[in-house]
């Protein structure tokens, strides 16, 4: 009698002690898909949001001596990496200009030849976002 | 017994194991509500930021004038007196207000002479000669018959109207009081007469005779003359009359020469007219007008308006009248005329550097100019202001403005202000503009650029 009773406590801690183990083998295997999952969907919109805060504004540009020079002002909530500049759809500069908030730089191009005076100037960043000027450049 | 008991713990785990598993994704859910709920607010605020901006809207002005004034001393001011006579007073008499005036006398600048002289004046002194009112101002005698108004050919005639027996005369007399205001170089009288009878074939005899005659002398100046049957239309030119009262007399006699029969008479007088000739005096004409002509000449620096005014008096009231020149055309142009109040103290205000400032009367005056105060609206030699207007519905902040023109590079100026709708934000922008020279401004917000030129 005594012995039954034993063994049916040591059944059941053995059966909650096994549920616990199975769950915690689980747990361990769906947890860092689901957390990688959510760090996934949280960097897309982070990346989303960043992008919908940037903007500048294309103050002046300037052509002095077969020199262009936009100058750029960053008007928006969060820094921004400009990475390429196109005049009337051509690009005459890419790389990196990190503008930080209500930073103005300037961007110079150098051996840039007039094609005319009303200039389209464009500049992008790197995170998909373009701004567009319209400019009478006098030579 | 046994398996009973078995089937409950394998429950109970289940339903542990259910509990957790309900628990953990609940929890994640919520979890995972709550973190998109936040980056999709916060991408919509952004983006609501965004369309604020775009209903941005700002209008753009300039002042680049400054208000200065100047003593006439500070602008050269110089008073030519062209003509009158300066009695006191100088150019720096302009400066100050009350101590000291310039005093100009008035001259004769037109001196009119026109002399006396005649004129010849032709008058009718007979009045009523055509009898067309009656016997109006002539005066009838008759002794057997009697004058009355008859017509021929539709116009009005005296007729003496008689009726003699056989071997019967009679006579009448028809005259008129004249006055000769004049003296006349001429006199014409001119009539007309006839007779006419019944029975046809008994030709009485009539005359008739014109005298003229006043108290103290008389003279036959017509006749006797036959009367007949057809109209005579004497003319007595060269009548000699001078200047008295007159009285003109027509006579007429008329007799029956039969020893057998009576006849009855008409001895008609018409256009009755008395013309004379006399030449009238004219009396010189004098007129002498009096006048102050003042040129006043300004050196002022390059303005857009000019204002100035001038203490003025005159001795009495007279016309007065303003002349700017037009350096275009080369004249004096009139810009102003009135008149003056008499002995008070006035101003004049012009907008022209060069002016002549005219004054005339019957009578001699005297013009007095006391104060020279001048205004002019200029460039700013030290700055120009930018006044934004927020005409758009949201408010905008201003990053910064550009100016450029053709000889300055870009220049840029940091602002940072925002601005509320309906707002207005001066800006002052230390550049010493050219005039003529065209400036380009552009004022960058947060979203765009609005652009903006003038020329000061």
């Amino acid at each position: 009698m005594d012995k039954r009773g034993q063994t049916q406590v040591v059944e059941t801690v053995l059966l909650v002690m096994i549920t616990i183990a199975l769950w915690t083998v689980i747990w361990m295997w769906f947890y860092p898909m689901y957390i990688g999952a959510i760090q996934d969907m949280g960097r897309y919109l982070l990346g989303y949001e960043m992008a919908l805060k940037e903007w500048v504004v294309i103050e002046y540009v300037n052509y002095t001596g077969s020199t262009l020079t936009v100058f750029i002002t960053n008007t928006g909530d969060v820094e921004v990496e400009i990475g390429s500049l196109y005049v009337n759809d051509t690009l005459v500069w890419s790389g990196v200009e990190k503008i930080k908030v209500d930073e103005m730089k300037r961007l110079t191009v150098s051996d840039f030849t007039l094609g005319g005076e009303v200039l389209v100037v464009k500049a992008c960043s790197l995170r998909g976002n373009c701004w567009e000027a319209i400019e009478n450049v006098q030579p | 017994m046994r398996t009973f008991s078995r089937r409950g713990q394998a429950t109970a785990i289940g339903g542990v194991f259910l509990i957790l598993l309900i628990v953990t994704l609940v929890g994640l859910f919520i979890y995972q509500l709550d973190y998109q709920h936040r980056y999709v607010t916060q991408s919509l605020e952004t983006i609501e930021k965004r369309e604020k901006m775009f209903n941005e809207n700002i209008i753009i002005n300039e002042n680049y004038t400054v208000v200065k004034s100047y003593t006439a001393s500070e602008v050269s001011a110089e008073m030519k007196i062209i003509n009158g006579t300066l009695i006191s007073g100088s150019n720096s008499s302009l400066i100050n207000k009350g101590s000291d005036y310039i005093k100009i006398d008035s001259v004769a600048i037109i001196n009119l002479t026109v002399p006396g002289g005649t004129t010849p004046i032709t008058r009718e002194i007979i009045r009523n000669g055509e009898f067309d009112e009656d016997f109006r101002y002539w005066n009838r005698y008759s002794r057997l018959g009697r004058w009355i108004i008859d017509t021929y050919s539709g116009d009005n005639a005296a007729v003496y109207y008689t009726y003699l027996p056989r071997r019967q005369k009679d006579k009448a007399m028809l005259s008129q009081d004249i006055a000769v205001n004049a003296s006349p170089t001429s006199a014409k009288l001119s009539f007309k007469y006839r007779m006419t009878w019944w029975p046809w074939w008994l030709v009485p005899d009539g005359f008739i005779e014109v005298w003229l005659r006043n108290e103290t002398w008389r003279s036959r100046i017509f006749g006797p003359q036959r009367l007949n049957s057809s109209w005579i239309s004497p003319t007595i030119s060269n009548l000699e009359i001078s200047r008295g009262n007159y009285t003109l007399e027509f006579r007429v006699y008329v007799s029956n020469p039969s020893n057998w029969f009576s006849v009855s008479c008409r001895i008609w007088i018409d256009k009755v007219s008395l013309i004379i000739k006399y030449e009238e005096g004219l009396e010189e004409y004098r007129n002498v007008i009096y006048g102050v002509k003042t040129e006043l000449d300004l050196d002022l620096p390059e303005y857009y308006n000019l204002s100035y005014k001038l203490l003025t008096k005159t001795s009495r009231s007279l016309i007065l009248e303003v002349y700017i020149f037009d350096a275009e055309n080369n004249v004096w142009r009139l810009q102003e005329k009135f008149i003056t109040p008499s002995n008070e103290w006035f101003n004049l205000t012009f907008n022209s550097p060069k002016i002549i400032i005219y004054s005339e009367s019957q009578n001699s005056f005297k013009v007095f100019f006391d104060y020279l105060y001048v205004e002019t609206v200029e460039l700013n030699p030290s700055k120009f202001i930018l006044s934004i207007e927020n005409v758009g519905s949201v408010e905008v902040e201003i990053v910064a403005c550009w100016l450029k023109n053709e000889t300055i590079s870009a220049q840029r100026y940091d602002i940072n202000r925002e601005i509320l709708p309906g707002e207005i934000l001066e800006i002052e922008i230390p550049v010493v503009l050219t005039k003529g020279a065209t400036y380009s401004i552009r004022v960058v917000t947060r979203s765009r650029v609005f652009q903006h030129s003038f020329t000061p």
